[in-house]
């Protein structure tokens, strides 16, 4: 067995890689590089775009809560301009009262 | 250990012949083997960092070939096969043309007709020079099967071989 063995070990030398094998091996390491920057441009890009609409979303979501808070603001100060001047008009409502009643003491006195 | 294209290169070119070597061996098809070798190539340029020196490449590089021959084997297994067939004829046909000079030179033939994991045992331990305990840590096998698995494939071999002459012979 030891023939053979020695024989075996002889014969099954290393076979050569095919000619430009480390060449095509460089190629195909730099262009699945180019791939994976390629993608990580696309996501970067896609991120980037996520981002942009996030924001945009926030900033028009934003303008349109600081619209609605100064239509509230503008209600309320509306609410409260209508509840003055309706005490207002009350009041003057009440002073003519008391004048036309004086008016019509007076006149009765005098006829 | 991240490098440079330079240095790999020549990590490429100090390796080639060993995990080619074993691809071609255990597929039987240079073209196969080529692309299988390749893609181990791949796999170690992204596993740099992770391997500490020389030996742990070299290591890295026989353990993931063995499985990257064997997976594309058993992918082979579940399609049509032709190149076996095709190398049995050609064989077949160059038989004729033998003499008992040429025996030694059969071997390597032989050993591509041994079957798992005989050959994967041999291959490594004839072509690559590994010793029992480095197969069985690249196959992940205890020592004791590995050297019962050559014990195994040298009888098998022995046994060919001497089929093989007694039919030149004739």
């Amino acid at each position: 067995m030891n023939d053979f063995e020695g024989a075996l070990g002889r014969e099954l030398d290393k076979l050569d890689a095919p000619e430009g094998f480390s060449g095509r091996v460089m190629e195909r390491i730099a262009r699945r590089e180019r791939e994976r920057s390629r993608s990580i441009q696309h996501w970067r890009l896609a991120i980037a775009a996520s981002l942009l609409v996030c924001v945009g979303a926030g900033v028009t979501g934003g303008y349109q809560a600081h619209q609605r808070h100064q239509a509230e603001d503008a209600r309320q100060q509306f609410a409260v301009a209508m509840r003055v001047t309706n005490r207002s008009f009350a009041a003057v409502d009440r002073g003519l009262v008391r004048i036309d009643r004086t008016n019509d003491g007076s006149t009765g006195e005098t006829q | 250990m991240r490098m440079s294209n330079d240095y790999f290169r020549g990590v490429i070119t100090q390796h080639q012949r060993m995990v080619f070597g074993i691809a071609v061996r255990l597929l039987g098809d240079r073209g196969e083997a080529e692309e299988v070798a390749q893609d181990v190539f791949l796999e170690l340029y992204d596993s740099m960092e992770r391997l500490e020196n020389e030996d742990h490449v070299k290591f890295w590089l026989r353990r993931v070939a063995v499985h990257r021959a064997t997976d594309a084997l058993r992918r082979r297994a579940h399609r049509p096969e032709v190149l076996a067939d095709a190398w049995d004829d050609e064989r077949h046909d160059r038989s004729e043309e033998l003499d008992e000079s040429e025996v030694a030179s059969r071997l390597e033939e032989l050993v591509r007709t041994l079957p798992e994991p005989y050959r994967t045992a041999v291959v490594l331990r004839y072509a690559d020079e590994a010793t029992p305990d480095e197969i069985a840590a690249i196959l992940g096998r205890p020592v004791a099967t590995v050297k019962s698995h050559l014990q195994r494939g040298l009888i098998l071999l022995r046994q060919k071989a001497d089929v093989m002459m007694k039919e030149w012979a004739r």
